[in-house]
């Protein structure tokens, strides 16, 4: 555990240096020769490059992110001039009701279909099949067109539930299909065990060996998977926010790289790579207490 | 043989789909804007007037050829790390294990958005950007299978026969590596695929009007009230390409 929580930490701080690298160093250069060539007096240059920290050197230009970080403080946005911990702040709310709903709907569906798609059924196979390549960009789009113009049973934005549903549906219909096929081979595997074949002998009735005795031995690559799903829940947010105009983080990354607002892409990647580490050192944690394997394997 | 069939298929179709569009994909018609599909503009017309099948064809072409291109960046990149991680090259292997490490604390997408960010909106860094983001994953798999194949008894043997290092790279490990690589590159070209259709229907791609699958749909979605077989053809596209892809990989990867 002490191991995995050093090597968890070390490639966060990679990571986070790496995107100083790339938003802060490599842009830097790339904005003063903008400001070179805009034919500006040397003295508005200079007082640009100064405002933006630019003037010190690399290294602390490093250190000043360094404790920024560890303050919560991720700089000023280069469009209105609020610092983005404020921006996160504010559109956090809708993108974690966002990411939560889809991820219980995911949790749920992915869950039913895996244990019908380990019964090898087409139909469930099918749907993996949809969940896993249709681009989840055409689902919304083809979703809203159905039940918002055709049938007008929701509408399509909204912070209330009837606004939720289609935004928390469709994410999370994207998000099932990895967890069901991983579920499903999990159980295939642990039925052709010779466990699930003592079990059967034994006389117990199917629903408790498939409950008691195969799922059991199904959960750890399944818990792995939620974590990666996790992720793509997290670029997924972008791209559903975007479809259904929800107010939250995901569309305001995509903002910000639309304008180059390097510190807010800088904050919001940097609030990612801190979740999506926690978020994996979770789902370590959970699988070492319930696989005794794992705890004595390290 | 399923692969290769797949493969030629799709070369074909990157090589020939332009050749049957009936109209100039940039050709604008405001009169005749938002038409349903009739014998001359089989797919109809969109917001533009212009001719929804000749773009189709043309976007095709384009989103293939730049799938592809992204999909080569991450294998050639991902079989250079792989190899440094999973062989025995000291300071060379640690690093790049760190290095990839690192990359992987951020999903592919968002990576993928931060690269655009520093390149600038426009399709070609769009596949700079989503080709980089499949490095980290595709090295991972190459690592596995490298440290797999160095302890199977035919390396063992090689070596003990006396073979050169160079020639068991060539001819027993690369021999071996070989299938589980090029399954994971049909992988790699799904995601390429799906995540620059992101990317352009995000409006990253600069020039919307430059023929797209990714981009009709952003168009699409614009429109999507009056006019929603806009978005039909391009998604039911990108959807059979990966599925394409997917039912060609599948068998490998349970294997």
């Amino acid at each position: 555990m002490r191991q995995s929580l050093i090597r968890a930490s070390f490639s966060a701080w990679l990571a986070l240096t790496l995107l100083f690298v790339a938003l802060r160093v490599l842009p830097g250069y790339a904005l003063e020769t903008t400001l070179l060539g805009s034919g500006a007096s040397q003295r508005v240059i200079d007082a640009r490059r100064a405002s933006l920290g630019l003037d010190q050197p690399i290294l602390v230009q490093y250190c000043t992110y360094w404790v920024g970080l560890l303050r919560g403080d991720f700089g000023v946005s280069l469009t209105n001039g609020l610092p983005v911990i404020e921006i996160i702040a504010q559109h956090i709310r809708p993108t974690l009701a966002l990411a939560l709903g889809a991820l219980l709907v995911a949790l749920t569906f992915g869950s039913l279909v895996g244990f019908w798609a380990a019964l090898d059924h087409p139909i469930a196979r099918a749907l993996i099949a949809l969940s896993l390549s249709v681009p989840i960009l055409w689902t919304g789009t083809l979703a809203a067109y159905i039940f918002v113009v055709r049938l007008d049973w929701l509408p399509l934005g909204g912070d209330d539930i009837y606004g939720m549903i289609l935004p928390v549906g469709i994410l999370g219909f994207h998000t099932s299909g990895g967890i069901a096929s991983v579920l499903a081979a999990g159980l295939r595997d642990a039925n052709s065990a010779d466990y699930a074949f003592a079990a059967r002998v034994k006389g117990l009735p199917p629903r408790r060996v498939w409950l008691r005795h195969l799922l059991p031995n199904a959960l750890p690559p399944l818990v792995s998977v939620i974590g990666l799903q996790f992720g793509f829940l997290l670029g997924g947010v972008a791209v559903t926010e975007s479809l259904f105009a929800r107010p939250g983080i995901g569309r305001t990354l995509v903002n910000a790289v639309f304008n180059q607002d390097y510190p807010v892409v800088q904050g919001i990647g940097a609030y990612i790579v801190l979740v999506y580490t926690l978020v994996t050192l979770i789902t370590v944690w959970i699988n070492r207490s319930i696989d005794p394997r794992i705890r004595i394997d390290s | 043989m399923k692969r290769a069939a797949v493969l030629v298929i799709l070369a074909g179709l990157v090589l020939l789909l332009p050749n049957f569009a009936p109209y100039d994909p940039m050709l604008t018609d405001p009169i005749n804007r938002l038409q349903s599909p009739s014998l001359a503009h089989v797919f109809g017309t969109d917001t533009f007037g212009r001719d929804v099948f000749s773009r189709w064809l043309h976007g095709g072409s384009r989103t293939l050829l730049s799938a592809a291109v992204a999909t080569s960046i991450g294998a050639v990149g991902g079989v250079l790390f792989g190899v440094s991680m999973g062989g025995r090259f000291g300071f060379v292997s640690a690093f790049s294990t760190l290095l990839m490490q690192a990359l992987l604390t951020m999903p592919g997408l968002v990576t993928g958005l931060v690269m655009v960010t520093l390149l600038g909106v426009g399709s070609p860094s769009i596949v700079l950007a989503v080709g980089l983001s499949q490095v980290a994953p595709m090295s991972f798999v190459l690592r596995a299978a490298v440290e797999q194949i160095r302890s199977a008894d035919y390396v063992t043997a090689a070596v003990s026969a006396g073979a050169s290092p160079f020639r068991i790279a060539r001819d027993v490990m690369a021999r071996n590596i070989a299938p589980v690589l090029w399954s994971y590159v049909g992988v790699v070209f799904a995601y390429c695929l799906l995540n620059s259709a992101a990317l352009s229907f995000l409006g990253l791609s600069g020039d919307p009007s430059i023929p797209d699958w990714g981009a009709m749909l952003y168009e699409g979605r614009i429109a999507f009230r009056e006019a929603p077989l806009l978005s039909l053809f391009p998604g039911a596209a990108i959807t059979l390409t990966v599925l394409l892809i997917n039912w060609a990989t599948q068998d490998r990867l349970r294997g």
